[in-house]
């Protein structure tokens, strides 16, 4: 390795660095205000670190990770994420926890797997970095281990987690033992040269068992029950890192993965995604409706989202890049919204998950729920705001590319959308049913930090709705 | 066929034996510590299969580390803990043993059928086993082209450590 190799790593090493300073940190004194400084100063710097390490890029670093523009746009969405992940979740474990500084620890931890996913190149990165984050991620979930339904979710992430990696290795196996392969890029070219319409079954079961575990980590149908369990469970902050850290890294790798192996090419692969898109868009919009908590709402409903990317990637093909970046960034700041704002609003005994808890809330809170709003307007894709924008341009690629039958889908199933999304609105401005009987409980001000997070998220929501033109020509250029 | 290649078959079969019945005896068995044996059992199984691929390096590191090493360490975790009292889950989803037995055969059985359906419709060829690879080669793979890997390793175990102390240490201090 040389000096410009580490200098692409740059964000990486950062990151490792940081989270050792948090963890040395915290064994020297514990200080809940000093580990989460340490955390957003490492984020902050890795993120500065981006643009002046641009002009080395691309450039592949050992067999095993490139830096492109491409993993530089995903790793700056994810330390900026992560970043407001550790900004709304200080409240939230400030009041919770005897330990709360190692949350951050684990947080950069798993930030640093997902920036491997997003740069890995070859089938050995993307296992390592995926099980840095899956592990980070086990410990996250059950971190508020005096709930039994946390120690639950972590559970079952466990147990599913690891047989979702079982089956990748499985995969990368056999398509290694018929290919000889395990970089993506050799990978692509030997599969655009296997002998179209008849491919070899040992090598379709390869990429089956891979799309398997990318399926699972996505919550894909059907693969995405553990979704609403593992949401419900998790504490705010980590949910919101689940659905947007550890669910765009994981499509910035579909996206890597499938891109150069053209798949209309394949066409058992190729049913089987659209299966999986038109059954995620279904399946989550549906099982929404009949939500009551609005975690395991967000949960269906991030299938369903999860449905309408796979739509974008089948849809777009060259093009598949911009698309769905585009959509995965407006989708990662509403869900970021979404979860704050529920992290916000919790209280040490449990989480301010049902809508009774949102009854309400613009009588108490009305900046809150005005915010709330915006961000489930945008998911359920209301124009003026992002959603729109991203659903839009998932729509007319579809359309020019006449995959008539998912587009009919996705619009059909965005529509019963709306209901569940409106179904927490109303709740939130609707008078309080106990009014009077029970007093609600008192709500701690909001910090300057938080409210600055807050409105630069529905800032952006709005910005992204009415004049997204500035945001896609730098997305095409970055990644055209 | 040779004399060897009977006698490779053989230890096939005496190595899948020992894979799938010790994993079997790790999941059914009640007992903690004989679940243990039974893990150890399928180790031992896949050193021998590494032995018949002929890389008797991963073969003796699999024995050492995991039939050595890790094993010893669940035995003293299984042995300085308590056993664990469990509650029922919130969500009340543990299924009925038949369905929960179900559920588990069908999971396991699914890459199995579909395996088993390609060998037996197209069987792939043999591949030729490479003649040992040099220790020294692995080495400098390790630490040449793939020391990034290497280091990734030694984050994925800081990870699992941190993550194990934590709810671990925590959990004690609340009761």
């Amino acid at each position: 390795m040389h000096r410009p190799d580490f200098i692409a790593l740059a964000p990486l090493l950062i990151l490792a660095l940081s989270a050792a300073a948090v963890m040395l940190a915290i064994a020297l004194r514990r200080n809940h205000l000093s580990a989460m400084g340490l955390s957003l100063t490492g984020l902050g710097a890795a993120l500065t670190a981006l643009p002046l390490m641009a002009r080395y890029t691309p450039r592949t670093v050992t067999p095993l990770l490139i830096m492109d523009h491409f993993a530089l746009f995903y790793t700056g969405l994810i330390l900026a994420a992560t970043a407001v992940v550790i900004v709304l979740s200080y409240d939230y474990f400030s009041q919770k926890d005897d330990l709360p500084e190692e949350a951050y620890l684990l947080l950069l931890l798993a930030a640093l797997g997902a920036v491997i996913l997003v740069c890995a190149r070859h089938v050995a990165a993307l296992f390592l970095g995926l099980e840095i984050l899956s592990v980070s991620l086990y410990a996250l979930i059950a971190y508020t281990r005096d709930r039994n339904i946390s120690i639950e979710a972590g559970i079952k992430y466990l147990v599913l987690a690891a047989v979702s990696a079982a089956f990748l290795l499985f995969g990368a196996a056999l398509i290694y033992a018929h290919t000889g392969a395990l970089d993506f890029q050799q990978l692509g070219a030997l599969l655009k040269a296997e002998p179209s319409g008849r491919p070899a079954l040992i090598l379709l079961a390869g990429l089956g068992f891979l799309v398997v575990a990318v399926g699972f980590k996505l919550a894909l149908t059907p693969f995405h029950m553990w979704t609403p369990d593992i949401y419900q469970g998790a504490p705010a902050p980590v949910t919101a890192f689940v659905a947007t850290v550890s669910k765009g890294a994981m499509a910035a790798l579909l996206v890597r993965l499938f891109t150069p192996t053209d798949l209309p090419h394949w066409p058992a692969l190729y049913l089987f995604f659209t299966a999986m898109a038109a059954a995620s868009m279904a399946a989550g919009n549906l099982l929404a409706l009949l939500q009551t908590n609005v975690k395991r709402l967000l949960a269906y409903s991030s299938i369903a989202h999860m449905g309408y990317l796979l739509a974008a990637l089948l849809f777009s093909g060259q093009k598949a890049a911009v698309v769905m970046t585009f959509y995965l960034t407006v989708y990662v700041v509403s869900i970021l919204g979404c979860f704050g704002i529920i992290a916000i609003l919790s209280s040490k005994e449990r989480d301010a998950d049902t809508c009774q808890d949102l009854q309400g809330l613009f009588f108490r809170r009305p900046l809150l729920t005005g915010v709330f709003t915006t961000m489930l307007l945008s998911l359920a894709g209301i124009p003026l705001t992002a959603g729109f924008i991203g659903k839009f341009y998932v729509v007319s690629a579809g359309v020019e590319n006449a995959h008539w039958f998912l587009v009919i889908i996705l619009v059909v199933f965005s529509g019963v959308g709306l209901f569940y999304y409106l179904r927490v609105i109303i709740a939130m401005f609707s008078p309080s049913l106990d009014e009077g009987l029970v007093p609600s409980p008192a709500l701690p001000a909001l910090s300057a930090p938080v409210v600055l997070t807050l409105t630069f998220l529905s800032t952006l929501v709005l910005w992204l709705g009415v004049w997204p033109s500035w945001f896609l020509a730098t997305l095409e250029k970055m990644l055209g | 066929m040779s004399m060897m290649e009977y006698l490779a078959y053989a230890a096939f079969g005496l190595y899948l034996f020992l894979i799938v019945a010790g994993g079997l005896a790790a999941v059914l068995s009640k007992n903690l510590i004989r679940s243990l044996v039974g893990l150890i059992m399928t180790l031992f199984g896949v050193a021998g299969m590494y032995f018949l691929m002929s890389a008797p390096f991963i073969a003796l590191m699999q024995i050492l580390i995991y039939v050595g090493a890790v094993s010893v360490l669940i035995f003293f975790a299984i042995m300085l803990t308590r056993a664990p009292g469990g509650e029922s889950g919130i969500e009340g989803s543990t299924p009925k043993a038949l369905k929960r037995g179900l559920l588990a055969l069908a999971t396991a059985l699914m890459p199995a059928v579909i395996l088993g359906a390609i060998i037996i419709r197209k069987t792939p060829e043999t591949l030729p086993l490479k003649p040992e690879t040099a220790l020294t080669v692995l080495g400098e793979f390790l630490t040449g082209p793939f020391a990034l890997s290497f280091e990734l390793i030694s984050v994925v175990l800081f990870v699992a450590m941190a993550g194990a102390v934590l709810l671990g240490f925590e959990r004690r201090k609340s009761e």
